[in-house]
């Protein structure tokens, strides 16, 4: 992909291109609808096939318009264009956009950029950004959102977290989103190149550091593991029992959490357990700790009530 | 459940699908409507308790805290668990760990929704790829609007007959088994509390990229469990963390020091 800086238009080469076709402009309110069909439209003809290609289409639908508009063969040539695969985190990737429309402009007006280039660029963005936006988003974004309102309605059941988020995310977000658009639209081709080595994986670790503190965080406070197990010290008049819940609390509060916590992300992480596989392995594992108790009440059988975990 | 009522549920399930775009897209739809936290409130205030509704929303939340659907694939699906599973349980009068079992029950059910929807929606792409052939852009742009027929029907009129038509068969269900089973519900209670651990273990596989970083994660967990600083306290601390990160070591872990400034 190293001769992708050919899209930089030469001078020599755009000149002899402008004698025969006009500079194209696209104004400040076609780049906003092109984005705002996409923050709606994004997903909804979403399909394992094709993906978001429907909706990138359309998202450049006023572009090509303003560009094309006279010219059916050069909108037919467009519409194949971007009908290929396209898939991105579709709030974040709109880097992927900006370009694509910078690139189209472009090509209007004359620039040697031809359909391999421009798909070539496109998906050698839209790749890296869904795995940089999903991590960032749904990853660390959200849940600091999500933890935030939970804090706000926890033991009360306020209205106010709800709210709160309701309002906090998609102001945030839309802000993120319509930056990068034009980020993306302004810098063309070499803001990617720029924008990686700027560090792109210093902003993705600083921010996996703020999102495990918050994750730390919410896991410690919604997570209820607690064992009615019990065990008795002294001898004799001075017998006790001793509940191993307090005991724990005193040592370490929430262990039994933390250490589920752990191995589920132990399984997942070195054996590869798929989702399904850590929900089962919780049922499990509370199913372990609950049964003899429970045949032992079923049953009457006192020994096994004690060997009760959970 | 009153009749409007579960339209207006399966209005807002509809809304909030993930490729809905009239709520802001997923902006507004997926990332907001479909939030369990955000479900509960809004099923509370149709159903006329607002109350339990956030906290029956807060415990589902829990599990689903950091659900990423990368590429399409849905692991696990909110728009059920979201506006099947807590209307459900909010006139079953069933507790928050309960709900839970059920929400995360039912979100297994979904992913076969989604996956039907998203393979059907193929047949879409190649009537688009027939309009690209003839030059048709108003012919595309329509498509994107066409293709809300299979959402709507899935996640608007699906969970609608099944809340106005089976909410009351659900309720005396759940009253059913919790006088004959109740140890099914203890059960269930526990495991609804547990849940959660597995979402927090998949927000850690998805965020940090080596083990050494789940120090970061013990430094939130010990905030909370020995300093009982609250989780909004966490988020500031955890931004100043990251600040002090970004600038001082993030770029000797990234960037290998460069030979030529090496100095004997």
């Amino acid at each position: 992909m190293s001769d992708l800086t050919l899209q930089q238009p030469d001078d020599t080469g755009h000149e002899g291109a402008a004698a025969t076709q006009t500079e194209k402009t696209l104004s400040r309110s076609d780049l906003n609808r092109a984005w705002w069909i996409w923050t709606f439209f994004n997903l909804s003809a979403f399909s394992m096939e094709r993906m978001q290609a429907p909706a990138f289409v359309y998202m450049m639908s006023p572009i090509m318009k303003r560009l094309y508009g006279d010219n059916p063969e050069e909108i037919k040539s467009a519409l194949k264009r971007h009908m290929v695969f396209f898939n991105t985190e579709p709030q974040t990737g709109v880097i992927a956009h900006g370009v694509t429309v910078a690139l189209e402009q472009q090509r209007a007006s004359g620039a040697p950029i031809n359909d391999e280039m421009i798909n070539g660029i496109k998906a050698g963005i839209m790749g890296p950004m869904a795995g940089i936006g999903d991590s960032m988003i749904p990853g660390t974004l959200i849940p600091i959102l999500l933890a935030i309102g939970i804090s706000l309605s926890q033991g009360t059941g306020s209205p106010l977290g709800p709210i709160f988020y309701i309002i906090a995310y998609p102001v945030i977000i839309l802000s993120i989103s319509y930056y990068l658009f034009m980020f993306g639209y302004r810098y063309g081709m070499s803001s990617m190149r720029e924008l990686a080595e700027a560090g792109f994986r210093r902003i993705t670790s600083s921010f996996a550091v703020l999102g495990l503190m918050v994750a730390g965080a919410i896991g410690a406070s919604i997570i209820t593991l607690v064992t009615p197990l019990t065990y008795t010290s002294g001898s004799g008049a001075s017998l006790v029992k001793v509940s191993v819940q307090t005991t724990l609390n005193t040592i370490f509060p929430q262990l039994l959490p933390l250490l589920l916590v752990v191995f589920l992300w132990w399984g997942m992480r070195r054996r590869g357990w798929p989702i399904n596989r850590a929900l089962l392995v919780t049922l499990l594992v509370i199913l372990v700790g609950y049964l003899p108790g429970l045949l032992g009440s079923i049953f009457n059988i006192p020994i096994l009530s004690a060997f009760r975990i959970f | 459940m009153q009749v409007w009522q579960a339209a207006l549920i399966g209005l807002l399930c509809y809304l909030g699908a993930l490729t809905t775009p009239w709520a802001l897209g997923t902006t507004g739809g997926w990332y907001v409507l479909t939030r369990p936290l955000v479900a509960g409130f809004l099923c509370g205030l149709i159903l006329g308790d607002v109350k339990t509704g956030v906290l029956i929303g807060i415990a589902v939340q829990g599990v689903f805290i950091a659900l990423i659907t990368p590429g399409g694939s849905v692991p696990a699906d909110l728009s059920f668990a979201s506006y099947l599973g807590i209307p459900l349980a909010l006139v079953s009068h069933a507790s928050p760990p309960v709900a839970v079992s059920l929400a995360v029950a039912l979100a297994a059910i979904g992913v076969a929704a989604w996956q039907l929807l998203s393979v059907g929606n193929a047949a879409w792409a190649h009537v688009c790829d027939r309009y690209a052939d003839e030059g048709n852009l108003a012919g595309i742009i329509r498509v994107n609007y066409l293709a809300q027929i299979g959402t709507f029907l899935l996640r608007g009129v699906l969970p609608f007959l099944v809340l106005s038509l089976g909410s009351g068969f659900a309720q005396s269900l759940i009253a059913f088994l919790n006088v004959q089973v109740p140890w099914l519900f203890t059960y269930l209670g526990l495991l609804g509390g547990a849940l959660p651990a597995v979402g927090i273990a998949i927000l850690l596989l998805q965020i940090a990229p080596s083990a050494r970083l789940l120090v970061w994660f013990l430094l939130g967990w010990i905030l909370v469990v020995f300093l009982k600083v609250p989780t909004v306290g966490v988020a500031v601390i955890g931004v100043l963390v990251a600040l002090i990160y970004y600038w001082y070591f993030s770029r000797m872990e990234t960037e290998p020091p460069q030979p030529q400034k090496a100095e004997a």
